[in-house]
């Protein structure tokens, strides 16, 4: 069993960020609300999850799980849409359209045909999600944030296909390019360093649980993979989604 | 063959751009003149329905429709082309798109365009890097040129060109546009010479 942390434990680590305010002070970054309220807001939420975990593994019903999926998901989409700073009506709808499909269809092949489960059971089923709907929602943000940039930074390029007689997809082609890219390096780049320079979360996670560490590799490499399928699968529906309901103002600004 | 714009208005926000143009264009090189700020560029991009507008377009007095314009209207901005990584790939790229798809990439033809543009030192496959303001301008005309479209508009197409290869791109041009409605915008005095019929725009619409 994991040695429980404990009340005195959590305090010190919470005395650690001292270091974050510090440098925020120091470098006028003036980031300490912000500092502040991310890890107070992360604290409470984690509190609530570990709660409402314990009634959600016991209840352990199939309908439950997919509302909570569901909602997760919806979650993830207004925080990608917020951080990133888009404007484009419906992107929240398209951003969650584009997390669920690629989830959805990753889960069900990593459920029910590598881990072998005969219904969705609520233990495997919510870490897992929460795993590939997280690294999904931190790719579409970096995926979403470059797509309308490079739109921005390139409208005379766009205007110039357009007027050679590309569709709006097509004009927008080498915009998706760069996206994909964008979103898909640190994806690359976690997976290159796995073992080497970290072990992931879930792999430690389960280690200090008592998991043999030849073990935990297996479900590591599976979930590595699952989440880099994902979020590929996530930023290519996505800004194949953006491009076409894009509303198109070439001149005076996307709208 | 003739395009009539009808009544063409382009808005922004509360500010009127364009407040309201009407006017026929037929076969041939046709000229835009006008004060900077007049909408020369705003009206050449409504006509491509790449910004929104109020009005109608007819061609031969069929009203059109994006769809037609991708397929028949080629424009040529000012600045700011797309490229690719070499001379060819640049001008090939058009013809991948599926308005273009039943234009055919004629190799012999470009070649000849370079080398009648002032562009024959370059090789096909060199590298776009390499060309400066005025190569880019020539070789963006030669793409939109090579598709051969019924309705050819430019906007300042020799506005980084000197004045013999100005003079040599409208000498094309009102050949080229001979059996097909052009519509160039233009500042260049030499350009007055070559057109068939000249329009000043003011911001209440054309003059002339």
């Amino acid at each position: 069993m994991v040695k429980p942390i404990g009340v005195t434990g959590l305090v010190v680590s919470y005395l650690i960020l001292t270091f974050v305010f510090v440098i925020s002070f120091l470098e006028r970054l003036k980031l300490e609300r912000d500092i502040l309220i991310s890890y107070l807001r992360m604290s409470v939420q984690l509190f609530l999850a570990g709660f409402v975990l314990v009634y959600v593994f016991k209840i352990d019903n199939p309908f439950l799980n997919v509302v909570i999926f569901l909602f997760m998901i919806f979650f993830a989409s207004r925080i990608v849409v917020e951080r990133s700073g888009v404007k484009m009506k419906n992107a929240t709808i398209f951003v969650f359209l584009s997390i669920l499909i690629s989830s959805a269809v990753v889960l069900t092949i990593l459920l029910f045909g590598i881990v072998g489960l005969n219904r969705l059971n609520a233990r495997y089923f919510i870490p897992l999600a929460g795993m590939v709907i997280g690294n999904s929602m931190n790719s579409t943000a970096v995926g979403i944030e470059r797509f309308f940039s490079k739109i921005k930074d390139n409208r005379s390029k766009i205007e110039d296909l357009m007027g050679l007689g590309a569709t709006q997809e097509e004009a927008l082609s080498f915009v998706r390019k760069e996206a994909l890219k964008a979103a898909l390096l640190p994806a690359l780049a976690s997976a290159s360093g796995m073992g080497v320079v970290f072990l992931p979360g879930m792999m430690t996670g389960q280690i200090l649980s008592g998991v043999k560490p030849t073990q935990a590799v297996y479900y590591q490499i599976v979930i590595v993979v699952a989440i880099g399928v994902t979020v590929c699968l996530s930023n290519y529906i996505m800004v194949k989604i953006l491009s076409r309901n894009l509303k198109f103002c070439l001149t005076y600004g996307v709208i | 063959m003739d395009l009539f714009v009808k009544d063409l208005k382009v808005s922004y926000r509360d500010k009127e751009i364009i407040k309201g143009i009407s006017s026929r264009f037929g076969v041939g090189l046709n000229l835009i003149m006008g004060d900077s700020g007049s909408g020369k560029t705003t009206f050449l991009k409504a006509l491509c329905f790449l910004i929104r507008f109020r009005g109608v377009i007819f061609f031969e007095n069929n009203k059109v429709d994006e769809k037609w314009i991708r397929n028949n209207c080629k424009l040529m901005i000012q600045s700011g082309f797309y490229t690719e990584e070499t001379l060819i790939q640049t001008v090939k790229k058009p013809f991948e798109f599926k308005y273009n798809k039943n234009k055919v990439f004629d190799e012999a033809r470009f070649e000849e365009l370079l080398g009648l543009f002032g562009l024959s030192k370059f090789s096909k496959e060199d590298n776009v890097n390499k060309l400066s303001g005025g190569e880019l301008q020539r070789l963006a005309l030669i793409r939109a040129l090579l598709l051969e479209p019924k309705l050819f508009l430019a906007d300042e197409p020799t506005s980084n060109l000197d004045e013999n290869i100005s003079q040599v791109v409208y000498e094309f041009l009102r050949n080229f546009c001979k059996d097909r409605i052009c519509i160039v915008v233009s500042h260049d005095p030499i350009a007055k010479s070559f057109a068939k019929k000249v329009y000043y725009l003011t911001r209440g619409g054309f003059n002339g």
